[in-house]
């Protein structure tokens, strides 16, 4: 257990999460304490991670690590520190200079220390509150690692809260689904619609009103 | 125990009520943790959440009595935070107001701050007069001038339903009391809330027990005029009885009370309720956002509150 880590989200990112924004979670009981896992999540907002981190207890959030893109999550050194620090990121790099490196090689190593990687395959937060297409990197992850669950959460709430390109934060009440896992199923296309089948049927328990 | 010497010493009325309170709690609590255990019904979760409400609500009432009143104010200026923002979130909103719905959340410390210091004037006039010229205001302004009258009209009501009428609820705390009457704001406020909290029940209990087509709404599947009619005869004849000891009123009085929190807590309850039909949110239970959670406990303070409020202060002032 990281003392720092524990702390700031005790201190900061609990009573920000709990109070301030406000969660509905339903199935909190399919994300599992140990890894290896892939927690895959819809992504709409800067705060989608530090509240799907602030689910777990204290003691189990270093084993948890996010992806992230390295071009922006390391632009700085404060920003780096806490990401690196606080969230546990695994920094992924976008623009993959390098064509002969491994992109996804950073994240297998977190499922072969039995840790939970935390994803967001629709790869950027693009327009609030509306699902974009998965990229395919939870199957491949998957391929590599047929054992391990992938856990689909559909979070809503959050982009209004905190949308893209603000940087105000008007509370609102976020919902967050966790479904039961899904596995490799035999190739990257057939995993990729159990997920997306998935994902759709939790978007369906969430009442949406409209926010245009 | 220091502490509750002085409350027994200087309020030993209220004390004593307090007690009582806390005493059908503790004893509502046991028969509904029995009933878990034996059976499987439907309805228990939710009595189960409001019990927990309920508790949560005493503990802040009995440190406010013991510590100092106006902790009070602090808590309910958070439900009141909590039950707009449940308001805001399922209702709908327009992307572009998003630098309105900002200003409104701040309108809810400003409000309370003068429930806090008292001042009576700013506290009726601030919602209803300012903030409905300045906000609409910044709407135009900043946002979009599609869809203006139904965003105004959603937030407008929001605010009122929630934070002003809240504010009443809080205000009793500080409501100056008049020499001739020994009540004081927590024998008010404990008045209100208990009736109106056995209100609730007694509502639920005459709805189910009297299901008659005849008698029903359109709105609600559990609330009819049975429930009306005979969460009256319930509340009247206990505000009548526990009214000496809470609010020092003559009898007559504390029976128009009871009356009053009686019907206007079962039309707080049927408004909320045909909110929430419209929004499609009624056979959705848990499954909206953080529905089943503050705004089912307000709805009967939010025509109460004010109501109750307003004829307290003229019966305080003419006491005087």
């Amino acid at each position: 257990m990281k003392l720092v880590q524990a702390l700031v989200f005790f201190l900061v990112v609990r009573p920000l999460v709990m109070i301030v924004i406000g969660l509905n979670v339903r199935g909190r009981e399919n994300l599992p304490d140990y890894g290896p896992a892939i927690i895959a999540a819809n992504h709409n907002s800067h705060l989608d991670t530090l509240t799907l981190m602030s689910l777990w207890p204290l003691d189990a959030l270093h084993r948890i690590h996010p992806a992230a893109a390295a071009d922006y999550f390391l632009s700085n050194r404060v920003l780096a520190w806490l990401s690196l620090n606080i969230m546990g990121i695994i920094p992924v790099d976008r623009q993959r200079k390098n064509r002969e490196s491994d992109p996804l090689a950073d994240m297998a190593k977190i499922l072969e220390r039995d840790e939970i990687l935390i994803l967001f395959p629709e790869g950027s937060r693009g327009e609030p509150e509306q699902l974009s297409r998965f990229k395919t990197g939870i199957a491949r992850l998957a391929e590599r690692h047929p054992k391990t669950p992938i856990i689909p959460v559909f979070m809503h709430g959050l982009g209004k809260s905190l949308p893209r390109g603000d940087f105000l934060l008007v509370p609102f009440f976020a919902d967050i689904v966790v479904g039961q896992p899904v596995y490799w199923q035999g190739s990257i296309d057939s995993t990729m619609e159990a997920y997306q089948r998935a994902m759709n049927e939790l978007s369906t328990q969430v009442v949406v009103p409209t926010w245009e | 125990m220091d502490w509750f010497h002085q409350l027994f010493a200087t309020d030993p009325d209220l004390a004593a009520m307090a007690l009582l309170f806390l005493a059908l709690l503790l004893a509502v609590t046991f028969g509904y943790l029995i009933l878990r255990q034996r059976e499987h019904w439907a309805g228990l979760p939710k009595i189960g959440s409001r019990i927990q409400f309920l508790w949560v609500l005493t503990t802040v009432f009995w440190i406010a009595i013991l510590v100092n009143p106006k902790l009070l104010i602090l808590y309910i200026a958070f439900i009141a935070f909590l039950a707009f923002k449940e308001f805001l979130s399922i209702t709908p909103t327009r992307r572009a107001d998003r630098r309105v719905l900002f200003c409104a959340y701040w309108t809810i410390p400003i409000q309370f701050f003068f429930i806090w210091r008292d001042w009576r004037e700013a506290f009726v006039l601030f919602m209803p007069v300012f903030v409905f010229l300045i906000l609409p205001m910044i709407m135009v302004v900043v946002g979009e001038t599609k869809g203006f009258l139904r965003a105004w009209s959603t937030l407008g009501w929001g605010m009122i339903t929630t934070v002003f009428s809240l504010g009443f609820l809080a205000y009793l705390i500080v409501l100056p009391i008049g020499t001739s009457t020994s009540a004081s704001g927590g024998g008010l406020f404990l008045f209100l809330v208990g009736l109106a909290q056995l209100n609730h029940a007694a509502q639920y209990y005459f709805g189910k027990r009297f299901s008659d087509p005849r008698l029903s709404l359109k709105v609600s599947a559990t609330r009819n005029w049975a429930s009306l009619g005979g969460s009256i005869v319930v509340t009247a004849p206990v505000a009548w009885l526990i009214g000496p000891s809470l609010t020092h009123f003559s009898a007559p009085t504390n029976l128009l009370l009871g009356l009053l929190i009686s019907v206007c807590g079962f039309i707080g309850y049927i408004i909320l309720s045909s909110i929430k039909g419209d929004l499609q949110l009624k056979d959705r239970g848990s499954m909206t956002p953080g529905s089943g959670g503050v705004l089912n406990r307000i709805d009967t303070f939010v025509y109460t509150a004010p109501i109750y409020f307003y004829i307290l202060s003229y019966l305080l002032g003419e006491v005087q």
